[in-house]
């Protein structure tokens, strides 16, 4: 009995001492509260740590001057949002884009635009004209980039050979890039692969170091 | 910018839920002035989160920018299972735990807090123990700083804290007790700390 009583009460300290935080920040529900509350009442160790973490917690909580710019910082998301875009534009969309993934969508979209209007006035050019293809390539041409899988934005820090070992064990390959905004467009050594081998070879370069923007061209793609 | 966040000491004013999930909602359909109106209140909110992880400048930068460059990208995948704050601040616990596997997961060297300090009545005081504070946090490694930041900083309640660093709740309390175990062993000028031995014994599962 003795023994069960003794556990009852190391239990229910337990309970309070890892409370105590909780109760600390006020996110602690009422009950919680009056339980740590009486349970300090009868226990000086409770107490103590009630009145430590409580000046700790005014110590931690104090405000401290920024160390980055917000102004600085906006700027810089507000650009490489720009620089996306770019990307985006310049790259072909797929016609199975996943639905709710973000403001690209409008940006493809408006790329589709682009293309197709270049694209027919190039048509009715050639059909008027009745000659030979030109012998120059088009941004927009389905040649390298038509055949990117995805797209990856390396950091500058990122070494070309560290590049080059991780889309080697992940049998990737450059197919085009890097354009103005940094970004390559990567195809499988093997041609093609599956929806769920791209996925995994997707989340493998996100979870690399060094990588600023992993995106899969056109198909459907697992989030960040 | 709000005229509050340029009085030192006081944090830029919070939006409430419902005003976040609003801005999300316009920024999924590609709002940029929303964007900017989630951006200004949680640079500072991240900032300060951040800094209890590095001191690097640049990488803060670097993950602010991570954080809210996925918040542009997936705000129409939010579906309000948490709350807005939630889903931001563990956005940005996980940009950072990627950085700091980039940079090195040390902290720099705990700094001079003089220069972190606003002005009040007893800046000798405040400064003392915000050193003590840095010293201290500076001992615990980033998944137990980022608790104590998370709680004690922000405010965060335990089960808010376990969706932001995607967890369990338990796994909450056994950093929240090393953290507080560590802490108390090198914060002696938060009077009579070392006076008493700890109310358990240590034998969780996170040293």
């Amino acid at each position: 009995m003795n023994h069960e009583v003794r556990d009852a009460a190391a239990a229910e300290h337990r309970r309070s001492w890892d409370a105590i935080p909780w109760v600390v920040n006020g996110t602690a529900d009422a009950a919680q509260r009056r339980r740590v509350d009486a349970h300090a009442q009868a226990c000086a160790d409770c107490r103590d740590e009630l009145a430590r973490q409580r000046t700790l917690q005014a110590a931690v909580a104090q405000a401290g001057a920024p160390l980055t710019d917000a102004d600085a910082g906006l700027k810089r998301l507000m650009r490489r949002i720009d620089q996306a875009s770019e990307v985006a534009a310049r790259v072909p969309p797929g016609p199975a884009r996943r639905a709710g993934s973000g403001p690209l969508v409008y940006w493809l979209a408006a790329a589709v635009v682009v293309e197709a209007v270049g694209l027919s006035v190039l048509g009715a050019g050639l059909l008027f004209r009745g000659g030979p293809a030109p012998a120059y390539q088009t941004l927009s041409a389905p040649s390298h980039e038509a055949r990117a899988a995805l797209r990856i934005v390396p950091a500058p820090a990122l070494r070309v050979d560290e590049l080059q070992s991780l889309l080697r064990g992940l049998e990737l390959q450059i197919v085009s890039g890097p354009n103005a905004a940094g970004a390559y467009g990567l195809a499988p050594l093997a041609g093609s692969v599956n929806a769920d081998q791209l996925a995994a070879k997707i989340a493998a370069l996100r979870a690399a170091p060094g990588m600023r923007l992993v995106e899969p061209v056109g198909g459907a793609g697992p989030g960040s | 910018m709000p005229l509050l966040s340029l009085i030192p000491g006081r944090a830029a004013p919070r939006l409430d839920d419902a005003d976040e999930a609003a801005l999300l909602r316009r920024i999924a359909a590609g709002d940029r002035a929303a964007l900017e109106a989630l951006y200004r209140p949680y640079h500072r909110r991240l900032d300060r989160f951040l800094a209890r992880l590095t001191r690097r400048s640049d990488v803060i930068e670097e993950v602010i920018n991570d954080t809210f460059w996925i918040v542009w990208q997936k705000a129409g995948d939010f579906r309000g299972d948490s709350r807005v704050s939630t889903w931001i601040v563990g956005i940005a616990y996980r940009c950072a735990l990627k950085a700091l596997r980039d940079h090195g997961d040390e902290p720099a060297e705990a700094p001079d807090a003089s220069h972190e300090l606003h002005p009040t009545d007893d800046p000798h005081a405040r400064h003392e123990l915000a050193d003590w504070v840095a010293k201290g946090m500076s001992r615990l490694n980033a998944e137990q700083r980022a608790t104590m930041e998370l709680a004690y900083g922000a405010g965060h309640s335990l089960e808010e804290v376990a969706g932001i660093m995607d967890c369990e709740v338990s796994t909450v309390k056994a950093r929240m007790f090393h953290a507080r175990v560590k802490l108390r062993h090198v914060l002696p000028v938060l009077a009579g700390w070392a006076a008493r031995p700890p109310g358990r014994q240590e034998n969780d599962d996170e040293p």
